[in-house]
C-alpha cells in the first residue's frame, strides 16, 4: 500500500475529522453543562463579573500557548488531534505515542495510514489513562505516601528528556530499505541554531517553546524548499539511494 | 462553604458521565482506525503490538497524572480534579486556574472560600482551557487538509511532511543540552537505552523488545534521572 497517498480524498480521514469535530463539540458543550447543572442544583452560581475577572488573566496566559500547541502538533497528529487535545497531555503522552505508532506501521504523518496509526494509538492511550486515573482515585489513600515521595517527584521532572531521548534516535536514523530523504538532517540546522542562541541568551525561551516550534516549522519548510530545489535534499529509494521522480 | 459543595456525589456522577463519553469517543475511534489499518495491509500481529506498546507506554505518564490528582484534589476536591485531569487539563494549569478563580472571589484559601467560589472555580477552569479544542473544531479540518494537499506535490510533499517533526525536535532537543547535567544525562541515557534495546531486539530476534522500547526507555531513563539528580545536587 502506498503510504504517501493523499489524505484529502480518503474516506477514513474525512470520517475521522467529522467524528472528531462532532464529538469534541459534544464534550465542549458538556464541559459547560456540568458546572451549570451543578451550580443550579446546589445554588452556587458565581457572578459573571467574578468569572470574567478570574478567566481574563488565565486566558491571556493559556490561550496563546493552546493556539501554538494546535498549530505545532496537529500536522503530526493529523485527524487524531481532536481526541488527543480533548484528553490532554499532548506533549508528554499523545505525541510520543503517535510518533511511535507511525514508526511501528511505517507510516508518514498526513497520510491516511499515519492518521489511522495515531488515532488507534491515542485512543488506546486515552482509555489506559482514564483507567489508571480511576484506579488512582480508588487507591488514593494507600498510594499517597508512595506517589508523593521525593523519588517520584524527581523522576516526574525528567519525564520529557527521557521520552525525547528515546524518540530522537529513531528519528535521526532512516530505514533505507524503502523511500527516504537524502541529507534530511540539514533541514533543521537553522532551527537548531536559533534554539541554541535563544536558550543561551534569553531565559524566557524555555517558557516560549510553543511559539518557538511554530517559528521553527516556518524556517524548516523554507530551508527544506531551498535545499530540495537546489537538489541538496532528495527523495531516494533503497540502500543505494536511487532518486525518486 | 467551598468543600461542602466540592465533594458531593452528584459531581462524581456528572464527572463519570463526561469521562464515559470520552471513553466512548476513544473506543469508536480505535475500532474505526483498527479497521482502516487492517484494510491498509497492517497485520493483526502488528496491530496487537501497536496496541500493547501504546497501552504500556501510557502507564508511566498516567501515574504522573495520578500524582497531580493527589495534589489538585486537596485544593478543589476529588470529583472536579478527576474531571479536569481526565479532559484536556494538566495539573500545573489547573492549579493556577483554580487559584485565580478563588482570588477573583476575594479569598486567599480554598478552605475558607464560599460555595459560590467553587462555582467560579469550575467556570474559570473550563473557560481557560477551552480555547485549543474550540480552535480545532473551527479550523482543524481545513488546516490539516491544507497540510495534506502538499502531499500531491510529488517528492516535495514527502520532504514537506518531514519538516514538522524535524522542527519540533530542533526546538526541544537543544534545550536538554543547556538545561543542566541532569537533563542532558537523562536524555543521552534514554537514547543509549533505546539503541541497546533496538540492537538486542535485532540480535536476538525478540521483536517484542522493540514494541516496549519507548516504555522501557521512559522507565529506566526516569529512574536514572533520580540517580543523576542525587549526584549533581
Amino acid at each position: 500500500m502506498d503510504n504517501t497517498k493523499n489524505t484529502a480524498i480518503d474516506p477514513f480521514v474525512n470520517w475521522a475529522h467529522s467524528f472528531g469535530r462532532i464529538f469534541s463539540l459534544v464534550i465542549v458543550i458538556y464541559m459547560f453543562a456540568m458546572p451549570t447543572i451543578y451550580c443550579a442544583i446546589h445554588d452556587c452560581f458565581p457572578s459573571v463579573k467574578d468569572v470574567v475577572a478570574g478567566t481574563l488573566p488565565i486566558a491571556m496566559m493559556m490561550w496563546p500557548g493552546a493556539l501554538s500547541e494546535c498549530l505545532s502538533y496537529s500536522p503530526i497528529l493529523g485527524s487524531s488531534s481532536y481526541l488527543s487535545f480533548v484528553t490532554g497531555n499532548v506533549m508528554n503522552l499523545k505525541l510520543p505515542c503517535a510518533i511511535n505508532a507511525q514508526k511501528m506501521v511505517d507510516a508518514q504523518p498526513n497520510t491516511p495510514r499515519g492518521d489511522a496509526a495515531c488515532l488507534l494509538a491515542n485512543s488506546i492511550s486515552s482509555i489506559t489513562t482514564m483507567l489508571i486515573i480511576v484506579l488512582g482515585m480508588i487507591l488514593m489513600i494507600p498510594l499517597r505516601p508512595v506517589l508523593q515521595s521525593p523519588f517520584f517527584a524527581t523522576a516526574a521532572t525528567y519525564m520529557l528528556p527521557a521520552i525525547f531521548g528515546c524518540l530522537v534516535l529513531g528519528f535521526l536514523t532512516q530505514d533505507k530499505r524503502g523511500t527516504w530523504i537524502k541529507n534530511k538532517l540539514l533541514i533543521p540546522v537553522p532551527s537548531v541554531i536559533m534554539a541554541v542562541v535563544l536558550y543561551l541568551t534569553w531565559k524566557m525561551a524555555f517558557q516560549m517553546q510553543g511559539v518557538m516550534v511554530i517559528i521553527s516549522i516556518v524556517i524548516s519548510i523554507i530551508f527544506a524548499r531551498i535545499l530540495w530545489k537546489s537538489g541538496v535534499v532528495k527523495v531516494v529509494k533503497g540502500p543505494e539511494g536511487t532518486p525518486v521522480d | 462553604m467551598f468543600f461542602d459543595v466540592a465533594q458531593l456525589p452528584l459531581l462524581y456522577v456528572l464527572a463519570g458521565i463526561g469521562i464515559a463519553l470520552v471513553v466512548v469517543m476513544a473506543a469508536i475511534s480505535a475500532k474505526k482506525a483498527y479497521k482502516r489499518l487492517e484494510e491498509d495491509g497492517v497485520t493483526k500481529k502488528e496491530l496487537s503490538s501497536l496496541i500493547r506498546s501504546s497501552a504500556i507506554f501510557s502507564i508511566v505518564p498516567s501515574i504522573s497524572i495520578v500524582i497531580g490528582l493527589l495534589s489538585l484534589s486537596a485544593l478543589i476536591g476529588v470529583p472536579w480534579a478527576w474531571w479536569r485531569l481526565s479532559v484536556i487539563g494538566n495539573v500545573m494549569y489547573e492549579t493556577l486556574a483554580a487559584s485565580m478563580g478563588m482570588q477573583a472571589m476575594g479569598y486567599d484559601s480554598f478552605a475558607n472560600a464560599s460555595a459560590n467560589t467553587f462555582g467560579a472555580v469550575m467556570f474559570v477552569m473550563t473557560l481557560g482551557i477551552i480555547f485549543g479544542i474550540v480552535f480545532l473544531i473551527v479550523a482543524g479540518k481545513p488546516l490539516m487538509l491544507g497540510y495534506a494537499k502538499q502531499e500531491k506535490k510529488g517528492t516535495w510533499g514527502f520532504v514537506f511532511n518531514s519538516c514538522f517533526m524535524l522542527a519540533m525536535f530542533a526546538v526541544f532537543v537543544p534545550a536538554y543540552f543547556v538545561q543542566g547535567p541532569v537533563h542532558l544525562l537523562t536524555f543521552v541515557s534514554a537514547m543509549l537505552i533505546s539503541l541497546l534495546i533496538t540492537f538486542l531486539a535485532k540480535k536476538t530476534g525478540q521483536k517484542w523488545l522493540g514494541q516496549f522500547n519507548l516504555a522501557f526507555c521512559l522507565i529506566i531513563g526516569m529512574c536514572l534521572s533520580v540517580l543523576f539528580a542525587r549526584l549533581f545536587s
